[in-house]
């Protein structure tokens, strides 16, 4: 309660000294700004496009192409979503014995959102000199899988490191594991689709 | 004091934030995190330029060129050049986030009515105009193995105690929820149909802008024939910004 | 309001304090810097140095992981590996790892297996080089800090899958972290590329994996 009366007496005082400030500062320039804290450059989200090789279970193996954006929510946490998709060719088994689906359904299409730990947080050397953000982390959370006509409930759990190239360019490799259930071959059963990605982003 | 206000008032894009230090100290670490090293220590009445910031960090110049993080919670007990306290609340967690942005998302499970058993997630956008009240869109999906559903909510968002670190959070929403049952033999009452729901909640600021938010939530789904009455359990997390 | 007027309060308390505590800060409070002589401590204090590959060159380790093979599922995988530091830049490994691979989806649905129990092992040899993209420090909360490097590896390697014996090549990274002087900690993503002819299809295979490992610096 005494917090809440300190924050409406300092709003309060802010305000008119802002006003004041503006008022005088209207003499001398005509598009005036006051230095305030909200006027600072922020860091706290990147957004960014991720290539990758996915093993779908059962399957081969295929190219992904993904996006991403992420919030950088404390020096520990971190939110992000992504989606991605490939293309499912035959598999073996299809080759032999029939496409089990087709069309549309071969497409494999997936989007999360997950939250990130920094286990490490670190600083990288190029070369020897000037040093760059880098971290180790995990990340889990929940999505969504379209493949095979079917849509799965997906938990995403992986491990991937990043590091910066530039003050605002961070490079992420990223090991993910969808796990979800599925009957596209017959038989009920969680299936786990290991993905290695490659990803750039920027940071705004 | 003025001289300040004036040259920076030159050049209005780029504004430099000045502020002077009024902790014994401030410490300049290497990078955002309490973990880098701190390398230098900017002592009482220096003043600072604030460049930019990540969250819980700023990345500040001392009057000497070294540049580097300090924590946030040191650099709002610090002065504008005015004389007045930088406006940087360093904590109270949901007290602050008046007129902040919210995005999260949460994952659950039905344990009760038509649907148990089904997992769910969904994903929310929100905005908070009062500290203690925030409007969410929710836009969520159903799995069950022959069941798939997706729901659509518009919610109101009670948290009246937002300063403490955990806080309780009353939800009460409205919306549309559309179910297909994949083959055409479970017994469920509904295909699409409107619904309202109501839940408790505890809100766990895990960071300034960063929460845990775990619960339970109620729905009465308003058939042709009769009110289908759903509950679920969720977990979830959403950040402000 | 109130929280300025108790900073005005606490401020000079805390100034104070640190007089006290911390002489070597005290120069810059006060006000006459003339009277100030700076006495510099006659004794170099010695770094604190993390652990690091300085001396040793070997490392021998295991590391226990996943594999997830084509038109099969993931499996765990387990190995164990040697690695030879040839100078800070490069590293030298050999390697042999083995995973058992559970029946596939269509195995099950058909009722027959298409490999026997001998062939369902999944044996991999080998020889990497690796590249030392960068180096640094990994801090594990404000207490913990920790040498660490990324390499980027690549090699040649034998598969024994399904009978038959392939020759593939493998590329990756390991991320390395030096938790005490003779122990270091890895994090490995590798992707296994072979051809391998199944089922009548012959096909470039990639088969992920990911490991953690743990070695003996020597």
């Amino acid at each position: 309660m005494e917090y809440w009366f300190q924050r409406i007496l300092l709003n309060t005082k802010r305000t008119i000294i802002i006003l004041l400030m503006t008022s005088t500062q209207l003499a001398y320039s005509s598009e005036p700004t006051k230095p305030d804290a909200n006027n600072i450059d922020t860091e706290y989200f990147d957004a960014g496009i991720s290539l990758g090789i996915l093993n779908i279970e059962d399957f081969g193996s295929e190219f992904t192409a993904g996006v991403n954006l992420t919030f950088n929510a404390t020096e520990n946490f971190f939110m992000q979503m992504n989606y991605l998709q490939a293309n499912a060719d035959e598999s073996s088994f299809e080759l032999s014995q029939g496409n089990l689906f087709s069309g549309g359904d071969r497409n494999f299409k997936h989007y999360d959102f997950l939250v990130g730990y920094n286990l490490f947080q670190g600083e990288h050397f190029f070369s020897e000199g000037k040093a760059n953000l880098s971290s180790l982390y995990v990340v889990a959370g929940v999505g969504d899988t379209e493949f095979g006509g079917e849509g799965s409930f997906t938990y995403t759990t992986g491990i991937g490191y990043q590091f910066a190239i530039q003050r605002s360019v961070i490079i992420r490799l990223d090991f993910r594991d969808y796990i979800y259930k599925t009957n596209i071959i017959g038989e009920d059963k969680t299936t786990h689709n290991t993905q290695l990605g490659l990803g750039i982003s920027y940071l705004f | 004091m003025t001289t300040l206000i004036f040259s920076a008032v030159t050049n209005a894009q780029e504004l430099p934030l000045n502020l002077k230090v009024i902790d014994p100290y401030i410490e300049l670490h290497s990078g955002p995190g309490a973990g880098y090293p701190t390398f230098y220590t900017i002592e009482q009445g220096e003043d600072v330029t604030v460049l930019t910031r990540r969250t819980g960090w700023y990345e500040v110049k001392a009057q000497n060129g070294k540049i580097g993080w300090a924590v946030a919670s040191q650099v709002a007990r610090t002065l504008l050049p005015t004389g007045e306290p930088v406006d940087l609340p360093s904590v109270s967690y949901g007290d602050y986030l008046k007129n902040s942005w919210r995005a999260g998302f949460k994952m659950g499970r039905f344990n009760d009515g038509g649907l148990e058993g089904s997992d769910v997630f969904s994903f929310s956008l929100g905005y908070r105009p009062l500290s203690w009240l925030g409007m969410e869109i929710e836009d969520g999906k159903i799995y069950k193995s022959e069941i798939k559903g997706n729901f659509q909510a518009i919610n109101l968002l009670f948290e009246p105690f937002s300063q403490w670190k955990v806080s309780p959070v009353l939800t009460v929403g409205t919306g549309k929820i559309e179910i297909e049952s994949q083959p055409e033999l479970t017994p469920l009452e509904f295909d699409k149909e409107s619904f309202t729901s109501f839940g408790l909640s505890a809100n766990y600021y895990l960071g300034r802008n960063f929460v845990l938010k775990a619960g339970y939530q109620s729905y009465i789904v308003s058939t042709n024939t009769d009110n289908e009455r759903l509950a679920q359990w969720n977990i979830g997390f959403n950040a402000f910004f | 309001m109130l929280t300025q007027i108790k900073n005005v309060f606490i401020a000079p308390l805390l100034g104070l304090s640190y007089l006290l505590v911390l002489p070597a800060h005290a120069d810059v409070q006060t006000d006459d810097k003339q009277s100030v002589t700076i006495i510099k401590p006659s004794k170099k204090m010695t770094k604190a140095k993390s652990a690091a590959i300085d001396t040793e060159s070997f490392e021998l380790g295991i590391y226990l992981g996943s594999i997830s093979i084509e038109d099969f599922g993931t499996n765990q995988l387990s190995g164990i590996s040697f690695v030879y530091h040839i100078n800070p830049k490069f590293i030298a490994s050999v390697s042999y790892a083995t995973s058992d691979i559970s029946k596939a989806t269509f195995e099950d649905v058909i009722g027959s297996d298409f490999l026997s129990k001998d062939d369902r092992k999944f044996d991999i040899t080998q020889i990497q080089a690796g590249y030392r993209l960068f180096h640094g420090r990994s801090f594990l909360n404000a207490r913990h800090k920790y040498n660490s490097q990324l390499y980027l590896t690549a090699g040649i390697e034998d598969i024994q899958f399904a009978g038959e014996s392939h020759t593939g090549l493998v590329i990756g990274s390991t991320y390395k972290v030096v938790a005490t002087d003779w122990l270091t900690l890895d994090l490995n993503l590798k992707d296994h590329l072979f051809e391998r002819d199944f089922l009548s299809d012959k096909k470039l295979t990639n088969n992920l994996e990911f490991s953690i490992g743990l070695n003996a610096l020597f």
